[in-house]
């Protein structure tokens, strides 16, 4: 920095601290964070090694352990060797933005916007918002924003239900209306960049493609200590989790906050996703991630890491709780969907899909086991345990802070923490509360 | 499938997975090249402990020869004796029992400020043989059992303070594989490498209980019969005496086999430490020590109450005394325990205004205001005490200055241990010459001396000169005996009353000096029991000096009883009093020594195992 010449001792120690940062921007920025990262694996490698003795009188144990290893270390490798492909300017579907929206009057403006401002031909592009009974200003909102867009785009329609429906109506709604190829779901509280579409449909050119989801970041990531956990989540669950199961082109979620679909394969099954029942109950959560699954019987669903959206999320930790509950028994009921058929996908892919459901069940068992039943019986810590699974939370750590910068990333591990030790819990009750479909309070 | 397998991806992606693999597998052999079979998290934490301790040491020791500078002195004079310090492991948080870290530090550090320097066992051995002269402040360090606490705690320190030391290993233990408590033998290789160290045997497999009956009690591997569960019996004797040098042998061999150095020193397990044997075999001992002396150079044993502390000159001894350093201890206490065993010279004079080694043996020795009390306690009747660093010292004449108010007042010259000595032993009006050789007390003369009175202020003494010993009295001598063994030993006191927790002195005053300086203090000429006329006194003098001459050495059989109970304070026996008649010259010519003696005779059976150890061959 060129400041004045000023050696204030103020001035001196707050250039330091500058020089000091950059150093470990640098060093931390390129060869040296990627150093540290392979750091962790090596000593993760010599405690399974070590360890080994340990496990392999727990059979049950030593495979979780092994597994669960091979499957993170797995989904970077799978990340690092994904193949994102360019842009093609000679490609370009007509798309159909489709943007349900209930009480959403604070930020359904904004979202409708940008639909305006995205880098398409405007001829190519047309909008459907759906009010779904919304109680307050959300409709009166709607119309002035799609009004304000009319020019920007070929077709704007907007949808009112008197009533509150539920998200899927809605959806199903504005893909029936739709008349355009590609439908690109946005949430009512999400937000496009200019280039996501460009970058959404640019994998529509090969057929068998009929999902793409976009890379979504969290808008309000300075909230709080919540929303800046979060925003972690959500980049890892995108950039590791979700490019290696684009590899195969199983992308078991392509979430609604901004999705693509291609209508025509919608279309053959939308009122059966729509009517979906499971355990003799009508499904109402989860839609995003039961339209994929019906999308990936047939056809493939990729990420597009891209194709950027921001999005609110919750920042109160009630709120937050429940979004979780909701999102796990989506997750326990399309991913018993979803076993009925992913075996025939590439083996690969299938082993990932299996081996993540199986790590998923019996996480709290073992955590249960090394936490609760080991230091009673044995009085002691289970060291083995507790230094596998911070390596692991600060192998993710390292890799959030190499790619995004000194940015709260000693957060990543505590909220990975936070998540592989407080929420695993939601599992076993999401298990249990499966029937209830109410969405708690949104 | 939206995969790129780029030669570049690929090839950076089997880069990683070699490199990766490669230092994994360099770590594990890193592993066990350095550490042997030790679990590698273990192996791991002494890595960190290790180059941790070595790091800031270093570090210390630099910054504080930075400022301080370094002293390059040797120590002036040289050694009369050499202490040797036993330590077993280091351990961090205190626990009673073994030394800390902390205080090993500070130890080592005091020893080396004080101009203290460590010797190998081979200038040891050397010393002992009497073939040469050490430094006045040599010590010898020695770590005992092997573990591994034993040598990646102490090493960094004295690997900065440039000491070394002895590790005692047992060779079963230090044969466990992947164990977090002994050294394995890659480890001590790397020991031995490191110039610091040197090793001697702790036994194969005799540092722990063995069962001395079907029942399972346990006794100690080297002092008792064990039981044979084959043949549902005890052993024989020579099915022990077997065992033992079988142990002894095959330790040396093993040791010497797999480290190819040479092993000729053997630290007995638990019998320095005061372990309670089962006690059903009191010869075990003596044939553990006639193997053991067979197979090694040199034994070590604990120094016990009684002993002096350091180890002096004696070619013909296979036994050999080790400090035992306490818990308790820091830096100024291991100085201060070892300054006071330090040899001392001749002349010498005590003010006792400091303590300068009065180690009691039994009863209470203390020190305060200049004066020296010797007192008994309530459980005993009398009370000891000697002077460490004097076991060199021969030929003086060593007066004390007292208060003596009840019993017997005893001087003790030549001392070579607690139970050693040549004794004058004063009463009112009557003293005594005694030879005491363990539980063995021998009369060598007596004289009655009617003015000598308890009292304030009252002068002692004992003259060694040759073959003759006197008792003084206020600077005259009142008992001479020649015709006696020369030797050599230290002084003492003791301190006897009929009646428990009576008897006291106060010394206030102590002075040795060399006899060939000081004339032989003239006669007390009231001497009653000299011979009535002056022209006889030749005569007299010689014939009893060839009465005397060569006394016959007291020969005890081999102990098949059970031994004798620990030493208690040297009761008067009963007979004592009365033996003394004021004699006619008849009776004067007619006393024999051996006769006289009377009910010393109950303990003549046993000698205990210090006496047999130290006056063998």
């Amino acid at each position: 920095m060129n400041t004045s010449r000023t050696q204030t001792s103020q001035g001196f120690f707050a250039h330091l601290r500058m020089s000091l940062r950059d150093a470990s921007e640098r060093i931390m920025g390129d060869a040296g964070g990627w150093f540290f990262f392979f750091g962790i694996i090596y000593i993760i490698l010599i405690f399974k090694v070590v360890s080994y003795e340990s496990l392999s009188n727990h059979v049950f144990f030593g495979f979780y352990s092994l597994l669960i290893t091979t499957y993170i270390l797995s989904r970077f490798l799978l990340a690092y060797l994904r193949k994102p492909i360019r842009v093609d300017l000679r490609y370009e579907p007509t798309i159909t933005f489709v943007v349900p929206a209930k009480d959403e009057e604070d930020n359904i403006a904004e979202t409708i916007r940008r639909f305006g401002a995205v880098e398409y031909p405007r001829e190519k592009i047309e909008v459907i918002a759906i009010n779904d009974g919304s109680t307050d200003g959300t409709l009166v909102e709607m119309q002035k924003a799609t009004e304000a867009i009319r020019h920007s785009v070929r077709r704007i329609e907007v949808v009112d239900f008197k009533e509150n429906r539920g998200k899927r109506q809605g959806m199903a709604e504005g893909v029936k209306r739709a008349r355009h190829d590609v439908v690109i779901f946005v949430d009512s509280d999400s937000f496009i960049e200019p280039s996501a579409v460009r970058h959404l449909v640019k994998y529509f050119a090969d057929p068998s493609v009929g999902a793409v989801s976009g890379h979504t970041d969290v808008w309000n990531r300075d909230t709080n200590l919540l929303t800046q956990m979060q925003a972690i989540r959500y980049y890892i669950a995108f950039k590791v989790y979700k490019a290696a199961e684009s590899v195969f082109g199983t992308v078991t979620c392509c979430p609604g906050c901004c999705s693509a679909y291609r209508r025509s394969y919608v279309m053959a099954f939308v009122d059966e996703w729509l009517h979906q029942k499971f355990l003799g109950v009508e499904c109402t959560y989860g839609d995003d991630r039961s339209l994929t699954n019906f999308m990936i019987r047939k056809y493939r669903a990729v990420y597009s890491a891209e194709a950027k959206a921001h999005t609110v999320v919750p920042d109160v930790f009630g709120k937050y709780v429940r979004q979780q509950q909701r999102w796990k028994k989506s997750w326990i009921r399309e991913t018993f969907i979803a076993s009925g058929f992913m075996w025939k996908k590439n083996p690969l892919a299938a082993l990932s899909f299996y081996s993540y459901v199986f790590l998923a069940f019996t996480s709290p068992v073992v955590f249960f086991r090394a936490m609760v039943w080991y230091p009673t019986v044995h009085e002691s810590w289970p060291i083995v345990y507790l230094i596998g699974l911070f390596l692991m939370l600060f192998l993710h750590g390292l890799f959030y802070r190499i790619q995004v910068g000194a940015r709260a990333w000693f957060l990543a591990i505590v909220s990975f923490w936070f998540h592989t030790v407080i929420l695993m819990w939601q599992l076993p009750w999401a298990i249990v509360s499966l029937r209830d479909t109410r969405w708690g309070t949104r | 499938m939206y995969i790129d397998t780029s030669l570049r991806k690929i090839g950076v992606i089997l880069a990683i997975v070699i490199i990766l693999w490669g230092a994994v597998a360099t770590t594990f052999a890193l592993k066990d090249k350095r550490f042997g079979s030790t679990p590698f998290y273990a192996a791991a934490g002494l890595a960190l402990q290790e180059s941790a301790g070595r790091v800031f040491y270093s570090i210390e020791y630099a910054l504080r020869a930075l400022f301080a500078g370094s002293r390059d002195e040797v120590a002036p004079g040289n050694a009369a004796g050499i202490p040797v310090l036993t330590y077993h492991r280091l351990v961090f948080t205190p626990d009673g029992v073994n030394v800390t870290v902390g205080d090993f530090k500070d130890q080592m550090e005091a020893l080396k400020a004080a101009g203290w320097q460590t010797i190998t066992l081979g200038e040891f051995m050397e010393f002992m043989r009497g073939g040469s002269a050490l430094p006045e402040r040599s010590v010898l360090i020695t770590f005992d059992d092997g573990a591994k606490q034993s040598f990646y705690t102490s090493d960094p320190i004295l690997d900065v303070l440039g000491f070394n030391a002895v590790n005692y290993i047992i060779v079963t233990p230090s044969q466990t594989p992947e164990s977090t408590y002994y050294l394995s033998s890659a480890e001590i290789k790397r020991m031995l490498s490191s110039g610091r160290w040197e090793i001697g045997s702790h036994s194969y497999d005799g540092h722990h209980p063995s069962p001395v009956d079907a029942a399972g009690e346990t006794g100690n591997f080297f002092a008792d019969k064990l039981w044979v569960p084959a043949a549902a019996r005890i052993e024989t004797t020579a099915e022990f005496r077997a065992r033992v040098a079988e142990d002894l042998r095959d330790s040396r061999a093993a040791l010497e086999k797999t480290y190819g150095v040479t092993v000729d020193t053997f630290a007995y397990p638990f019998g320095e430490t005061g372990l309670h044997v089962f006690g059903n075999f009191p010869a075990g001992v003596g044939i553990t020590d006639e193997e053991a002396a067979r197979v090694y150079e040199l034994g070590w044993l604990q120094n016990e109450r009684g002993d002096y502390t350091f180890n002096y000159p004696d070619g013909d001894a296979f036994i050999a005394q080790r400090i035992h350093v306490e818990a308790a201890w820091n830096g100024a206490d291991l100085l201060d325990h070892l300054e006071k065993g330090m040899g001392k010279a001749l002349p010498y004079t005590d003010t006792l205004e400091s303590d300068r080694g009065w180690r009691p043996t039994w009863g209470t020795v203390a020190q305060e205001s200049g004066v020296l009390l010797v007192r008994a306690t309530p459980q005993t009747a009398g009370a000891s005490t000697f002077l460490d660093g004097t076991k060199h010292w021969h030929d003086y004449q060593y007066e004390a200055t007292l208060d003596w108010k009840s019993g017997y007042a005893m001087l003790a010259g030549n001392m070579v241990n607690g139970s050693t000595y040549r004794l004058c032993s004063f009463t009112d009006g009557n003293v005594r010459l005694q030879e005491v050789v363990g539980e063995t007390r021998r009369l060598l003369g007596e004289a009655d001396v009617p003015a000598l009175r308890r009292g304030n202020d009252v002068r002692l003494g004992i003259r060694i000169e040759g073959t003759s010993t006197s008792c003084l009295w206020n600077g005259r001598a009142v008992l001479s005996v020649g015709g006696l063994r020369r030797g050599a030993g230290g002084i003492g006191l003791q301190t006897w009353d009929t009646a428990m927790g009576v008897a006291a002195l106060t010394v206030k005053n102590i002075s040795v000096a060399r006899s060939a300086d000081v004339p032989a203090p003239p006669r007390l000429s009231t001497q009653t029991a000299a011979p009535p006329a002056q022209g006889f006194a030749p005569i007299v003098e010689w014939i009893t000096t060839q009465l005397q001459s060569d006394p016959q050495p007291v020969i005890v059989p081999e102990p098949e009883e059970p031994p004798a109970p620990p030493p208690t304070p040297p009761p008067e026996p009963e007979g004592y009093s009365s033996s003394t008649i004021p004699g006619t010259l008849l009776e004067w010519l007619s006393a024999d020594p051996e006769v006289s003696e009377t009910n010393a005779t109950t303990s003549e059976r046993t000698r205990d195992r210090d006496d047999r150890r130290r006056n063998r061959r």
